[in-house]
């Protein structure tokens, strides 16, 4: 009997990672197209750091994601890396140049989390003001960070490419949060020609294009 | 259902369709546009909000104050805000609704935008959740009046089209209808014709029918030309063209007997002594073109008087019968001289001479007298003038002879005005015996208590005097008083010529018929063959207007101009009545029988009733059905 839930259990799991590996095949092969077989391999990688998270526990997630991002996403600009003053940037994109800003790698860490089957009400992009150079400093930026909630009423830890480790926001003095949101609620095109809807908000946008890219499996 | 009706179910069908279709699309399409433009309305509204909350403080009042706020200075369905945990901590909902719009229209069209939704952060906890909707009540507004506004203009333009469309129908269907009218009118044996149609099938049709129509009239006009042949070859000398001796005996005899307007008349015999002589001298074909000639002479003097006949009784005897009264010894003298001219024959004949003598003719006298008139004529032409004169009856001359003009007016117009006058009744009967009208000639009586007089008593000073119209008028109201008398009585009215030339009696025949509208049909109408074929457009103009009326048509006296029947058959008449003349003995004439069978197949064949008149005997009467006479009427009819 153990033997037999030991036995179904891997092989759901395993029929779980086949289809995350099936479908970022699609985004792997865009990749090479768009920015050569360096940026494949990345895919790939994420994909088998997804198989491999599946079976992990939230937390375990959250670390691996985290991680992940922060050491394949080098800090640039949107000014230097897309000459526009603010670009929200598809994982794909970011994950292919290698480069992103704040909110690139939020929106990057927020898609696998999400396919990893954390629940939506649980993360939470936020716009927060941070104190850069140490607490008497006067200097201050906006930046973007995901945090996440365990229980509703839980003090949320903030997933910041700042600081390369998980903390909870007590911990983080240096950020005052401004404004958060999350996918509930929202209206995703079902165009593939996104860009053409100018109706849509910036956020809207971009989670229309990472489905466009082939990434479909976070639902509102 | 009518060729026009279908199309025009064709038209508004596809003008339906094509109404809705635009109709369905457009509101659908606004709806759409409406929803996409709500949703994103709240979705901004509900991330301005959060956003302004998120930054204050959040006790109960202010959050309440702030819902208030938005929600009272907007137009929203509800704005609610729930905690982390999807419980309520406060909500503000909108009561009221929009009467104007009825619920079908909502329930039908059902607008509904996905509400906005926005997180609220109280520093780094979550505060909860906000959700709004925005009104509906303005896009519901906005598409009813819409729809409204779609929905009038095209009734609008549907009104419009329908009109033009019925218009232009109504110009391609008319040539149809006209075709439709013409086969009818073949069906009722009436044979006109129709212009021709632009439209390239109706023009073939028209065509086709056209030629059909005319077809049929040239053979009804060929048939009429065959008897009007048969006719001269039975009663009518082959040498001279008269009348034959038995034809001119009837045709005298019928006007002295059946003619309700004879009252005293001439007649002349003219005896060519030494006919043996001319045709021993100059040849029997010399001998004819002279009687020819004298025949053609005396043809067309009789033709310049249309109260004169003429008829050859005998080889060497020629006979002039006038059917009024005139100056004997004159009328003696002229047809003496027609003959004499024709001839030219004294210079070569010494003895070359024509007796004629002549006798005056009374009402009373008799066919078998009128014979013996004749041959007794005939032996006094060798005796001398004084003699002659001595045959003149100068006995019956009634007392109103002597009346001058003045008089017979008093007389003529004191009758009218009293009203004097009776219509008497002869029956005319079908073949089965039935009754159709009675012949209802008028009496008058000219002074008060007097003898009622026949019509030929008094026709002639009313004609000079110009009342024949008055007395036909007051026939007329004579003869619709008794119908309105007696429901089941059908009367025939004689129509003179002048009356058909009177507007006042066109006018008053209208106003009494409109009046009494159910009498119309039992009324009959006639018009003798003579005044109807001399005055043509007069009768087809009478035929126009007392047709709609609803009485029944028909011309009285048919008999020689027979080859003319043909042109009565576009005025939609009733009956014809044959003259006395043709029936006179007809059990005994093979060549009148042919004759009277083929104008009752022409008649017949343009949808006419025949009616024999002056029918004397039992035998007479007998003979007709099978030559195709419908009713009779005459003495032996009773």
């Amino acid at each position: 009997m153990k033997h037999i839930t030991f036995f179904s259990c891997f092989f759901l799991l395993l029929v779980a990672g086949l289809a995350i590996a099936n479908s970022l095949q699609q985004p792997a092969n865009l990749a090479e197209l768009r920015y050569g077989n360096q940026a494949k391999q990345r895919i790939l990688a994420l994909e088998s750091l997804l198989i491999h998270l599946q079976p992990a526990s939230e937390s375990g997630k959250l670390e691996g994601i985290n991680a992940f991002f922060n050491d394949n996403i080098d800090f640039v600009s949107d000014q230097d890396n897309w000459g526009v003053s603010d670009y929200w940037a598809t994982p794909l994109e970011s994950l292919g140049k290698q480069k992103g800003d704040c909110e690139d790698y939020s929106i990057a860490k927020y898609t696998f989390l999400r396919a990893l089957g954390i629940p939506d009400e649980r993360l939470k992009m936020t716009y927060v003001k941070a104190q850069i150079g140490g607490p008497h400093s006067k200097v201050y930026q906006a930046h973007m960070v995901l945090i996440y909630y365990e229980t509703p009423s839980a003090e949320p830890l903030i997933l910041d490419n700042l600081v390369s480790s998980i903390l909870s926001s007590s911990r983080r003095t240096d950020l005052r949060p401004v404004f958060s949101f999350n996918s509930t609620g929202l209206w995703i095109g079902k165009s593939t020609k996104s860009s053409s809807l100018k109706s849509l908000s910036r956020w809207s946008d971009v989670l229309t294009r990472i489905r466009n890219d082939g990434i479909q499996y976070f639902n509102n | 259902m009518s060729l026009i009706k279908q199309l025009w179910l064709a038209i508004l069908l596809i003008m339906v369709l094509a109404f809705s279709a635009s109709f369905i699309i457009n509101t659908a399409t606004s709806k759409n546009y409406l929803e996409q433009q709500l949703e994103m309305k709240n979705t901004d509204n509900a991330v301005s909000l959060a956003l302004s909350i998120s930054q204050m403080e959040k006790d109960p009042v202010s959050v309440n104050l702030m819902l208030s706020a938005q929600f009272d200075s907007g137009h929203y369905e509800y704005i609610r805000l729930t905690d982390p945990n999807n419980q309520l901590i406060t909500d503000r909902v909108s009561e009221e609704a929009n009467n104007e719009i009825p619920n079908w229209f909502k329930n039908r069209i059902q607008i509904s935008p996905k509400p906005g939704v926005a997180q609220i952060q109280d520093g780094w906890k979550q505060y909860g959740v906000l959700s709004l909707a925005s009104s509906t009540n303005f896009a519901y507004q906005d598409l009813w009046n819409g729809t409204r506004w779609t929905l009038l203009w095209s009734g609008i333009i549907a009104l419009v089209c329908g009109v033009i469309g019925s218009l232009i129908l109504k110009m391609i269907i008319r040539p149809l209808n006209e075709m439709v009218a013409l086969t009818e009118a073949i069906g009722n044996k009436k044979f006109t014709s129709i212009k021709e149609p632009h439209t390239f099938e109706f023009k073939s049709l028209a065509r086709a029918l056209n030629r059909l129509s005319q077809k049929i009239k040239d053979m009804h006009n060929d048939q009429s030309k065959l008897l009007e042949q048969m006719r001269l070859e039975a009663n009518y000398d082959k040498i001279t063209g008269l009348m034959t001796r038995k034809y001119f005996n009837s045709r005298v005899a019928t006007h002295i007997e059946n003619n309700d307007n004879f009252i005293e008349g001439v007649l002349v015999v003219s005896h060519l002594s030494n006919l043996s002589e001319i045709n021993q001298t100059l040849g029997a074909s010399e001998a004819d073109s002279v009687l020819k000639r004298m025949g053609l002479a005396l043809e067309g003097y009789c033709n310049r008087h249309t109260t004169l006949i003429a008829g050859r009784l005998t080889g060497s005897d020629f006979a002039v019968f006038s059917s009024t009264a005139i100056e004997p010894k004159a009328l003696c003298g002229e047809v003496e001289h027609a003959l004499y001219e024709a001839a030219g024959l004294e210079e070569r004949f010494d003895d070359f001479s024509l007796r004629t003598s002549f006798r005056d003719i009374k009402k009373s006298e008799h066919l078998n007298s009128l014979k013996q008139l004749i041959s007794t004529i005939r032996t006094k032409t060798n005796a001398s003038e004084t003699d002659i004169l001595n045959l003149i009856n100068q006995e019956d001359i009634t007392i109103y002879e002597n009346s001058d003009a003045a008089e017979w007016h008093a007389m003529l117009t004191s009758a009218i005005t009293a009203k004097r006058l009776q219509l008497a009744s002869f029956p005319v009967k079908s073949n089965a015996d039935k009754v159709i009208h009675y012949e209802s000639p008028a009496r008058l009586q000219l002074t008060e208590n007097g003898p009622w007089l026949a019509a030929g008593e008094f026709i002639a000073w009313a004609s000079q005097l110009g009342l024949v119209a008055q007395l036909d008028l007051l026939a007329l109201e004579t003869a619709i008083h008794t119908l309105e008398q007696d429901v089941t009585r059908a009367i025939a009215v004689n129509v003179s010529t002048s009356a058909m030339f009177d507007p006042d009696y066109h006018a008053h025949l209208n106003h009494l018929l409109t009046k009494n509208a159910s009498i119309a049909d039992r009324l009959w109408l006639e018009v003798s063959e003579e005044s109807a074929f001399e005055n043509l457009p007069t009768f087809i103009r009478f035929c126009e207007l007392a047709k709609p009326l609803g009485c029944q048509l028909g011309v009285e006296h048919i008999g020689t101009r027979i080859s003319r029947l043909g042109e009565l058959h576009e005025l939609n008449l009733d009956y014809i009545k044959i003259d006395a003349s043709i029936i006179r003995s007809i059990d005994k004439s093979p060549g009148n029988k042919a004759f009277l069978k083929g104008i009752c197949l022409i008649a017949h064949s343009i949808g006419l009733m025949t009616i024999a008149e002056g029918v004397h005997s039992a035998q007479e009467l007998a003979a007709l059905p099978e030559l195709g006479v419908d009713a009779s009427t005459g003495p032996a009819v009773k």
